[in-house]
């Protein structure tokens, strides 16, 4: 996407958000565009570690390895998101390991936006 | 001093924009992209400095300084926040030949040490909470940590504004507490030197405000309290403090000395703890703070003109003058000169955080605003109608200033000017503020420095919503309504 493009994919998204919508398409010459809320994604078996904050995402210095396959414990600190100069801890509810990582290190995350997929496995 | 240059945003930069202005002066904004913000009217020309991110743009000294040259400027101030007390900015408007509005790179340098600095304190007569020494060896912390006893406070030896400290309570976690405070000091300033404080439970933060000239005279502007903050940061603050009458002389001359020694030139803001009706010194901000509007509420005074009077060398009751005072006796004999204050004035820091999901930031675009105003009140803004919140900077929307004859006619007006205020597109810490306002503890001054984060949990826990979302008439609103369940979150000052 260009940089314009983001731009108003960002704010679409906050809009979304304030009407409280689970949907959004708009359609017009040559384009379509959907929004869809991201919850509607989750995988079943598996579960989505979302960011509770917008903000920069940054996973080492919560101390994990981001990459498929990485282990994730119930009541770890995943992710560390900096917005407002606040350090937003993400803790996980669900043991298991990564599937995919949704936002890389270092990228910005929407508030509400999966940051991880991880496939839930059961408590040793 | 004919052209200033202001590399600051939000409230800071519209506040050092209005006392130019009305000074005659000729504004220059630098900003960073899509970040000018209402200071921008005031200025005759706009710069951008570089990228949202701070580090790239209000924190780089070379952009800042060249942007300055670029534009013409002869002067610049930096604000607050940002390059405030950066002795490289200072120290690169000398080499340039612009006047820097603050303090001489040499006593930034030796303030911004804050271990260094509580040793000047010890040497000026005020007790410390600590050792005054700082340490990069974990080992030599811990020893340090056995030296003062707990409840202790670490914290980053470069630190300041909340960054890079961390309480420890038990011994158990001090170890961890060492490692994680070393971390983050690391993260947060760069350097992994910490020292400790005893951490005094059920203290209140109170601060002295200086104002002191080239020609070594200074004068007492007033006190103010600040207790009120959540995660070490000020959320309400007014002026006076009450302070018992001899502790205060003994600090105003401590503190006096310590400036003296430093070499400050400027405005600068002593910070003490108080307990058990005795002041422990915490640290110096030299630089305009946030909360200086209630200080100016109630001495008359424009503390940014006293600021760019002792920056252009002027003597103290020329500053004074060019600041609006009406003189009257003149400052007397005393040390340092005090000037009387008038009745008293409340600040409400107005941001957009979520208090009910333990003071969550939340981005998002601000649709609607209505300010208040009426007999008493002043808004210092940060933000207008239509702005964006990002989350490249800290989450002040404006700050809302009431005065009094008293403390009681100042609370009354804050209270109403709370009520006409509404923001709409974000969650904001208004229904907060408001509780806050008309609550016993508050009224009656019986609250420490842990109150308000106390409060703000018991309240959540109250409406039974431990979760964020508000509470329910701010559901559905922009911000307010999080998709997919998620922990509460923790939080920390990076």
């Amino acid at each position: 996407m260009e940089a314009g493009a983001e731009e108003v994919a960002r704010a679409l998204l906050l809009g979304l958000r304030a009407l409280g919508a689970e949907e959004l398409e708009v359609r017009g010459e040559g384009f379509r565009l959907v929004l869809r809320r991201a919850r509607e994604r989750q995988a079943p078996g598996g579960s989505l570690i979302v960011s509770p904050v917008s903000g920069r995402v940054s996973y080492s210095q919560a101390g994990i390895a981001a990459e498929p396959g990485g282990r994730v414990r119930k009541g770890q600190t995943v992710a560390v998101v900096e917005s407002m100069k606040v350090a937003v801890e993400v803790i996980s509810e669900v043991e298991g390991r990564v599937v995919k990582v949704l936002v890389p290190e270092g990228a910005r995350a929407e508030a509400g936006e999966p940051l991880l997929e991880v496939e839930v496995e059961e408590e040793a | 001093m004919k052209r200033l240059f202001i590399p600051n945003r939000g409230d800071a930069a519209l506040r050092v924009a209005r006392a130019a202005r009305e000074m005659g002066l000729e504004v220059v904004l630098g900003h960073a992209w899509g970040d000018r913000g209402p200071a921008a009217r005031l200025a005759t020309a706009t710069i951008t400095l570089g990228p949202e991110n701070p580090a790239s743009s209000y924190m780089d000294p070379a952009r800042v300084v060249s942007a300055a040259l670029a534009t013409g400027c002869d002067a610049l101030h930096p604000g607050y926040g940002f390059l405030a007390e950066s002795p490289e900015l200072a120290e690169a408007c000398r080499w340039a030949g612009i006047t820097f509005v603050g303090p001489a790179p040499e006593a930034l340098e030796l303030l911004g040490e804050k271990a260094a600095t509580l040793r000047l304190a010890r040497d000026a007569g005020l007790e410390i909470l600590g050792t005054g020494e700082a340490a990069r060896d974990p080992g030599e912390v811990l020893r340090a940590l056995r030296r003062i006893g707990l409840p202790a406070l670490i914290k980053a030896e470069r630190g300041g504004g909340g960054r890079g400290m961390k309480p420890v309570r038990g011994w158990e976690e001090a170890e961890e507490a060492v490692r994680l405070a070393q971390a983050e000091a690391r993260l947060a300033t760069g350097s992994s030197s910490v020292y400790v404080e005893r951490l005094l439970e059920g203290a209140r933060h109170v601060e002295l405000q200086f104002l002191r000239t080239a020609s070594g005279e200074a004068a007492l502007l007033g006190t103010r309290d600040c207790t009120l903050q959540r995660r070490f940061q000020k959320v309400l603050e007014e002026a006076p403090a009450e302070i018992p009458e001899g502790e205060l002389e003994l600090a105003a001359e401590g503190a006096l000395r310590l400036l003296e020694e430093a070499g400050l030139v400027g405005l600068a803001t002593v910070e003490f703890l108080l307990h058990g009706g005795r002041l422990f010194f915490l640290e110096v901000n030299p630089r305009l703070q946030v909360e200086h509007t209630v200080t100016e509420e109630v001495t008359g005074l424009d503390l940014v003109r006293a600021q760019l009077g002792a920056a252009r060398g002027l003597g103290l009751e020329e500053c004074l003058g060019l600041a609006g005072w009406a003189g009257g006796g003149g400052l007397g004999s005393r040390r340092p000169a005090l000037l009387p204050e008038r009745g008293a004035a409340l600040e409400a820091r107005v941001n957009a955080e979520s208090a009910e999901a333990g003071f969550l930031p939340c981005a998002g675009w601000v649709t609607r605003l209505r300010l208040p105003g009426g007999p008493g009140v002043r808004v210092d803004e940060a933000i207008e109608a239509g702005s964006q919140v990002t989350p490249f900077y800290d989450p002040l929307l404006f700050k809302v200033v009431a005065r009094g004859r008293d403390r009681e006619e100042a609370l009354g007006r804050l209270a109403r000017a709370l009520e006409e205020t509404e923001v709409v597109g974000v969650e904001t810490n208004l229904p907060l503020l408001r509780e806050v306002l008309t609550h016993p503890d508050f009224r009656e001054r019986r609250v420490s420095t842990s109150w308000l984060e106390e409060f703000a949990a018991s309240r959540s826990q109250v409406g039974g919503r431990p979760h964020p979302g508000g509470p329910p008439e701010r559901r559905g609103r922009a911000g307010a309504d999080r998709p997919a369940p998620f922990p509460a979150p923790s939080l920390r000052s990076p």
